[in-house]
């Protein structure tokens, strides 16, 4: 090292010199200085993305990041064997940690962009430069533009943050990960504007261009624009510069993969047209495909409309003119009934004259003076003839209005023979009846009416056939229309690309025209989004059905929406455009729903061996349908089986254990043979791996949940080892020390504070029997020297002689006691009578 | 004093066996001292500490030429609560004995009366 640097460190250090910020920014003449600055960035960087530090004095300072700069640098210094530790140890320590205090504190407060920094005041004055322009460079661009700007490579922020940010920011992470911008809904701005506002404000400001690019570009409703208006608000900084669209997008799925496959997706559609396809999927110049579906949908449901329009309003006009041909010719019906009555009056109007004269007759022949009493019956009889006389006379009248007044009702709409005899049908010819007008209406008018009734149900027969006539037309009419509805339906499952402008004559409502689809529906590759989004459903409905068998299902509480589906589809399965079977579309279909799932369960913090579980139950039941379409079996939960947990053949022993099994939970495995001492290894091995993973993927809480699971395993594991110690020993003394290596490995594998009480139970009752083995044999030993029969009388119960001899009299009485009572008891109910 | 032999005794007198033949009434008794043997170490086994076989390693050094059953003494002596474990063991060990005597005996009485 060159001595001027070191003096010019010191120099900084002591704060007399130029400024100490150049020395930590890289900005210092001298490039070894530079170096060693980067070193420190890129030091504090990596224990911020939480490596541990080699140096295992600074492991704590991994906790808060806040507290690790000091202890950093001079980790740096100390590995580049330069003299800048001596600098940084002239450095006040405590005046330093009471500036990141401060500074945290200030960061927290709302006046952090305007208030001037209370840091500096007990800093040497390069430090406070340093921290000063630190924190302009924060009010522009947060770290990464601090970072960025020193040409350093990109940071992540995550370990920047005190652990309740952190919390926070992987809540609005997950947030973000879930959202579709296809979905409405699915994202709740509110609660993400409300968990941003509680970030610090240099993670706010992070945070909206990536929201705001969203916002802008896919079209999200006006109401997200004002809560993201509302969020700037309370930052006071709108306009950020935006970063650009592939690494938010990246950053904001969280899957490279993905946002390559979105790129390939639309490059694709664009015809190979990098910038076009970008244009078009962020939709600055032409919509995205979405919209372009929307629109072709919204078209169908048109011609759907128009088409059931059309239907109902020749439903509607058939049934009035069958209402009204059907009361006309039903007119015909109605006069031949009145006139049928008018012929049974009249018949019966002619017969009364007959009656009366009758009556006149009996009354003629009786006596004209009643005979003197006692009893004279034809005075009676008289009076009754008179009565009936009177009534047949009244009905006359009543028969005679009637008639006459049908006739002359009818008069005019009936035939000529009606008005022909409408002289003989009259008041006066109808009240002086008499045998010759009787005889002749008789011959006359009561055929006559017989013929005009047989003519009007002779007119009405045509008129009904006529009827039918037309009714059939306008049921062949309607046919037409349902056949075109039907070649419309069948129109609409053929593939974009194959669709010419449809026939209206053959295709469409009346009236109706539609040009071709839109050019670019063919690239959604998808020929029918309706079918397929009717399979989709049902295969939603089997996964819901499974899922809600499952206690606390979290699908239950956050079903996935199928328009999400759909859009993954097409963006996750590339090979869709040669699928030609419904099968191989379920098929699609099931593995997309099921990477979909595995992705989530990725994304969210609580992603357990139990969601795990619960996507297989589901994905197996969504396996059976594709399998009845396809007629054999096809397994695509193999790749999440390797992916998310069971990594390894050897692991299908341990099935049925979760991350939340206890000590007990494994035992019981290991008591009913699905688990043996190797596999337990292997299965350790590999949720270490599975930890590592999660811990590297920040999923800290699924990480802790498995170092839970690998802690029971490993007491479950040394106990078994300590039992098969035992086992393999039998009682012969010796492996004492191979006990106590056991025991001491024990305690070195589960720390004192999480040391289960039962490996240690268990270890030290073997270290025991190993000890009494030993004293058994040495005492057996000593009986050997004294002579067999000594020996043989102090064998027949060694410990138990050893119990009498130390319990005594008093314990040996109690002993006795006891056994008294079990006697007396023996004796009273359970011995047989001898 | 009553030892662990007149235990074994009282046993066998109990479960009606002291009036069988001599050498199997000496297989019984060597059978009855394994069955405390066992349940006595394992007794012990679940409550010796580290420090009690400090305790009996240290009279060993202290007295080599005293038995083992000394150094046992004396080690139990240091932990007064395991003379209650030995006593439970004991009576567990009659109480068991005699449990499967009654068992034995309601087996057989049915299937007497079965016949």
């Amino acid at each position: 090292m060159d001595p001027n640097i070191i003096n010019y460190a010191n120099a900084e250090a002591q704060g007399t010199g130029t400024q100490f910020n150049e020395l930590l920014l890289g900005e210092a003449p001298h490039p070894d200085i530079a170096t060693v600055a980067n070193n420190v960035l890129n030091r504090m960087r990596d224990v911020g993305d939480g490596q541990v530090l080699d140096d295992p004095r600074y492991e704590k300072l991994d906790t808060d990041p806040y507290e690790f700069r000091v202890p950093a640098l001079a980790n740096v210094s100390a590995r580049t064997g330069n003299d800048v530790e001596n600098i940084l140890r002239l450095v006040d320590k405590r005046v330093y940690e009471s500036l990141l205090r401060e500074e945290r504190v200030d960061f927290d407060a709302e006046d952090h962009f305007s208030g001037d920094l209370r840091v500096t005041r007990e800093l040497p004055e390069g430090l406070g430069r340093f921290l000063r322009e630190s924190h302009r460079l924060f009010r522009v661009e947060g770290w990464r533009g601090l970072f960025a700007a020193r040409g350093q490579r990109d940071v992540s922020l995550l370990g920047r943050f005190s652990p309740k940010e952190q919390r926070l920011q992987r809540r609005v992470e997950a947030r973000l990960a879930a959202f579709d911008p296809t979905v409405p809904g699915s994202l709740d701005y509110n609660m993400v504007a409300r968990e941003l506002a509680r970030l610090a404000p240099q993670r706010l400001l992070f945070e909206l261009p990536r929201l705001r690019t969203w916002a802008g570009a896919l079209m999200i409703p006006t109401s997200t624009t004002n809560v993201l208006a509302r969020v700037e608000e309370v930052v006071g900084r709108p306009n950020m510069n935006q970063a650009s669209i592939i690494p938010v997008l990246s950053y904001l799925r969280g899957n490279p993969a993905h946002v390559t496959a979105l790129q390939d997706f639309y490059v694709e559609a664009q015809g190979g047209d990098v910038e076009g396809a970008r244009t078009a999927f962020y939709g600055t110049a032409e919509p995205g495909l979405k919209p372009v579906y929307d629109a072709e949908k919204k078209r169908h449901e048109d011609v759907d409309e128009a088409f059931k329009s059309e239907l109902e309003a020749h439903d509607r006009a058939r049934r009035n003119y069958e209402s009204d041909e059907n009361g006309r010719i039903g007119r015909y019906e109605e006069a031949a009934t009145k006139l049928s009555t008018v012929q049974s009056d009249l018949q019966e109007l002619l017969g009364i004259p007959g009656k009366i004269a009758s009556i006149d007759g009996e009354i003629a022949a009786l006596p004209v003076t009643p005979a003197t009493p006692p009893v004279d019956q034809s005075g009676y009889r008289r009076g009754d003839l008179e009565k009936e006389k009177r009534q047949l006379t009244d009905r006359q009248a009543d028969l005679r209005r009637s008639v006459i007044r049908r006739y002359q009702e009818y008069a005019g709409e009936f035939s000529n023979e009606i008005t022909a005899n409408a002289a003989l049908f009259s008041n006066t010819s109808l009240s002086t009846l008499d045998a010759t007008t009787i005889a002749s209406i008789n011959d006359t008018h009561l055929e006559s009416l017989t013929r005009m009734m047989a003519q009007l149900r002779a007119r009405k027969r045509p008129e009904m056939t006529t009827l039918r006539t037309a009714l059939e037309g306008r049921d062949a009419e309607k046919r037409t229309i349902e056949a075109r509805r039907t070649a419309w339906e069948e129109y609409k499952k053929t593939p974009y690309e194959d669709r010419a402008n449809p026939a209206p004559a053959t295709c469409l409502p009346t009236g109706v025209t539609l040009t071709a689809p839109h050019a670019r529906l063919g690239e959604l590759r998808i020929h029918d989004f309706d079918s397929l989004k009717s399979r989709h459903d049902d295969a939603q409905r089997a996964f819901n059905d499974a899922s809600a068998k499952v206690a606390d299902s979290p699908f239950k509480k956050t079903p996935l929406p199928p328009e999400t589906l759909l859009y993954e589809l097409q963006l996750r399965e590339p090979d869709l455009a040669t699928l030609t079977s419904p099968e191989k579309e379920m098929r699609a279909m099931v593995r997309t729903m099921i990477l979909l799932h595995e992705a989530r369960s990725h994304v969210n913090e609580g992603a357990t061996r139990r969601r795990a579980e619960h996507i297989h139950v589901g994905a197996q039941r969504l396996s059976g349908i594709a399998d009845r379409a396809r007629g054999g079996m096809y397994r695509p939960f193999d790749d999440i089986q390797r992916d998310t947990f069971i990594r390894d053949e050897r692991l299908k022993g341990v099935e049925g254990l979760t991350l939340k099994s206890s000590v007990q939970d494994i035992l019981t495995k290991v008591g009913s043979g699905a688990l043996n001492e190797e596999q337990l290894h292997l299965y350790i091995h590999q949720l270490e791996l599975l930890a590592q993973d999660s811990l590297e993927g920040a999923n800290l809480a699924h990480g802790e949940d498995v170092r839970g699971l690998i802690h029971n395993c490993r007491v479950v594991y040394y106990t078994l080892k300590a039992r098969s110690i035992l086992q393999e020993t039998g009682n012969r003394s010796g492996p004492l020390d191979k006990a106590t290596e056991l025991r001491a490995k024990i305690l070195e594998a589960t720390k004192p504070s999480e040391a289960s009480a039962l490996a240690v139970e268990t270890a030290r009752v073997a270290t025991n029997r190993i000890r009494l083995e030993k004293a058994r044999a040495e005492a057996e030993a000593e009986a050997e020297a004294n002579g067999p029969a000594h020996q043989r009388a102090e064998t027949v119960a060694k410990w138990g002689e050893l119990a009498f001899l130390v319990l005594g009299p008093k314990g040996v009485f109690n002993v006795m006691a006891r056994v008294g009572q079990w006697l007396g008891r023996s004796k009273t109910k359970q011995l047989p009578p001898s | 004093m009553k030892t662990i032999t007149d235990f074994i005794q009282r046993l066998l007198k109990d479960l009606h066996l002291d009036g069988v033949a001599p050498n199997v009434q000496k297989a019984l008794e060597l059978k009855i001292g394994a069955i405390v043997d066992e349940q006595i170490e394992s007794a012990l086994a679940h409550s010796l500490t580290e420090d009690d076989w400090k305790v009996y390693d240290e009279y060993r050094r202290n007295h080599p030429e005293a038995k083992v059953d000394e150094a046992m003494q004396a080690m139990t002596a240091h932990r007064p609560d395991i003379e209650a474990v030995m006593e439970g063991a004991l009576i567990s060990t009659y109480d068991d004995l005699m449990a499967r005597e009654e068992a034995v005996r309601m087996v057989l009485d049915e299937a007497d009366s079965a016949k």
